[in-house]
């Protein structure tokens, strides 16, 4: 598979002068291409420049597709995740990683990029009705504000309604279960996973 | 002999007056498009039969290709979105006018490092890391004694402090301040008790922010001049004003910089490409972190190691690169999937040493274990074991062809087990905390790989 911008956005045109069906598109199309990704971001063929490209036709080609629609054929996205780098890191590899990917997956992501003070992070969950916050951190002097944002969520009684799902150098599962975490992630795979299982989906 | 700042007002401006571009298109459209062109055009190929490579024309390759990457990407700053460019002139300037040596440390606890070359008979510096592990206060002082107290030790770095005084160190709370505080009281106090007072100490990890860092300089009770002080890359090819805050702070008061590298193989390069940029960010560190060591640590983006067979050629090749180009002190910082008390992390320090010293590393800055991320899990023991065998390699005289065959023999005793690697045990389980001395079983496992590698042709001095 190829990276093609040009080619994917001739291909959608095409196909939208067709009678086409969204679902079909989803199904056969962008699903099978984000496991086509998945796998070249597995075997090491693709890296994060690859992934910044991909999620650039496959958001492209299905706003395209979603503007033709009637608005009772309206896509779903699979959920709403909030992902931040948490406050005083500044090292952002791993969580742009995942956040291509979620994307690439359906979710709706709201990267709030690095070095996020945690109250800025449940604002923005609560403020968009998140499902779930992921939060990465490399340093060990700022894993401690994963644990802030719960405390927060706690405080301000919105704990039950969003999971939060960790990961990042510095942390491990047994931070996870010192902070009460909904999930620790190694890898990219195992931040996807969490969130289709948090969502019930596949 | 220190070497100079290269122009710190010039880089200073550069960070708010190059060209402006998104983080997102710098990524895109300039870093990884760059990568890819200059793998290809000086042909660096992986070649997972020679982990360890002998060719000098490849080496050559890799500092042009790194060379180019850097004076045609420059370095984006996070806090201003601006790339700031050098021109080949201007990094020629700072390489001609790079030191031939730099001294750590105080009185009788001074050591002098300087740069290689390959299968130099000159021996490294050693450097004995714990890098950030987290540790609490009841056991920071024995175990940062513990690691003071090994005689191959030139300095050493220290863990982060998870909690002082009743909270969090949490970057950006008062208690980060303190714990810096705390952290260099501690470290210092250390040195004293085993009687190297003047030792060059890593400070302050627990202070990660720049005012948090500068709060714990002082020459009295905290960081001195004379210690360690580092300036971080962001990977790959960035740098924030934070950063060059602490750099402008450490220049200003007299202290080396070292520059902390680390390119990620894996993110946004596979190992060739990946190489590449580990050549770009020392240019980085010496031109923008104005850095005058780098401590350099490549890591493989899941098993956060560099042990690894495409990894030792990476670390291999790189500070060949290096040592036949440049004058450049680099430290070689090695990182091991296997935590301590078990044989897996003794065979990976062991290679790491070996390789790096054989292929002109200046310092074996020696290990983290167990991934860096389980608290106390960390002991002198690594260290040991990765400096003595880089040095034993030396002394024994040892050719890259030589190490790539015992790399190739040593390796697959490990390589199956990188995705679910032992962690091993705590310090508070490998070690007295009175007498400091390690136990039975880590003195066992550390002397049957060592027989292991003596049969394999290293000659250890005892």
């Amino acid at each position: 598979m190829d990276l093609e911008e040009d080619l994917a956005e001739k291909t959608t045109e095409e196909i939208i002068a067709t009678d086409f069906d969204i679902n079909e598109i989803i199904e056969k199309g962008i699903t099978v291409a984000a496991r086509i990704i998945g796998e070249k971001f597995e075997s090491m063929d693709y890296f994060l420049g690859e992934l910044l490209i991909a999620e650039e036709i496959i958001t492209k080609s299905l706003n395209r597709f979603i503007s033709v629609l009637p608005a009772s054929d309206r896509v779903e996205t699979k959920g709403t995740v909030i992902i931040a780098t948490v406050y005083g890191d500044i090292h952002d590899i791993g969580k742009n990683l995942l956040s291509q990917m979620l994307k690439i997956h359906g979710f709706e992501v709201h990267d709030l990029g690095r070095d996020v003070p945690s109250i800025q992070v449940v604002n923005k969950a609560m403020e968009t009705g998140a499902d779930i916050i992921a939060l990465s951190s490399l340093m060990s002097t700022t894993m401690p504000s994963q644990k802030e944002v719960i405390d927060m969520l706690t405080e301000f009684g919105n704990r039950e309604k969003i999971k939060v799902i960790i990961g990042g150098g510095s942390t491990s599962p047994e931070w996870n279960d010192t902070i009460e975490a909904d999930g620790w992630g190694e890898t990219v795979w195992d931040g996807i996973a969490m969130a289709k299982a948090i969502m019930g989906v596949n | 002999m220190p070497v100079p700042p290269w122009r710190i007002t010039s880089v200073l401006r550069r960070s708010e007056t190059g060209p402006l571009v998104t983080e997102r298109d710098f990524d895109r459209r300039v870093l990884v498009p760059e990568i890819k062109r200059v793998v290809k055009e000086y042909d660096i190929k992986y070649d997972p039969e020679t982990p360890v490579p002998s060719d000098d024309s490849l080496a050559r390759d890799v500092w042009n290709a790194g060379v180019d990457l850097f004076l045609s990407v420059g370095v984006f700053c996070t806090s201003t979105s601006r790339r700031m460019i050098f021109t080949d002139d201007e990094l020629k300037e700072a390489l001609w006018n790079y030191h031939d040596s730099i001294e750590l440390g105080m009185g009788q606890d001074r050591k002098t490092w300087y740069p290689r070359s390959i299968e130099d008979p000159r021996r490294p510096g050693c450097l004995f890391s714990p890098v950030g592990v987290r540790c609490s206060e009841k056991n920071f002082v024995k175990l940062v004694m513990a690691y003071m107290q090994e005689p191959l030790a030139d300095g050493v770095s220290t863990p982060i402090l998870e909690n002082v005084d009743g909270g969090y160190t949490k970057t950006h709370s008062p208690f980060e301040q303190q714990g810096g505080s705390v952290h260099a009281l501690n470290s210092r106090q250390a040195a004293i008790r085993v009687g190297r007072p003047g030792m060059a100490i890593c400070l302050t990890g627990t202070a990660l922010s720049a005012a948090s860092q500068i709060a714990s300089s002082n020459p009295v009770w905290g960081a001195r001049p004379s210690d360690i002080r580092l300036v971080s890359v962001i990977s790959e090819l960035k740098i924030d004003h934070d950063l060059m805050n602490k750099a402008l702070h450490f220049r200003q008061n007299g202290a080396n910089i070292g520059t902390l590298t680390s390119p990620l193989f894996g993110a946004y390069a596979g190992i060739e490409g990946t190489t590449v940029l580990g050549i770009a960010s020392h240019l980085q560190g010496l031109m923008v972190n104005q850095g005058n060591y780098t401590c350099y640590f490549p890591i493989h983006i899941r098993h956060l190691n560099n042990t690894s067979r495409e990894m030792l050629w990476l670390v291999s090749l790189s500070y060949q690169a290096l040592a036949s180009n440049s004058r450049l002190i680099s430290g070689s910082n090695g990182f091991a999937v296997a935590g301590p008390c078990t044989e897996m992390v003794m065979y990976e320090a062991g290679l790491h040493g070996m390789v790096s010293a054989v292929s002109g590393a200046a310092v074996l800055w020696e290990i983290a274990t167990a991934m860096n991320k389980h608290f106390e899990r960390t002991t002198p023991m690594e260290a040991r074991m990765g400096c003595e065998t880089g040095l034993s390699a030396v002394e024994s005289k040892l050719k890259r062809s030589d190490v790539n065959e015992i790399v190739k023999k040593i390796l697959p005793k490990y390589e199956d087990k990188l995705g679910n690697a032992p962690l091993g045990k705590t310090f508070e389980e490998c070690y007295d905390l009175e007498t400091l001395e390690p136990s039975k079983e880590y003195m066992e496992i550390y002397g049957r790989v060592k027989a292991e590698f003596r049969d394999h042709g290293i000659e250890y001095i005892y």
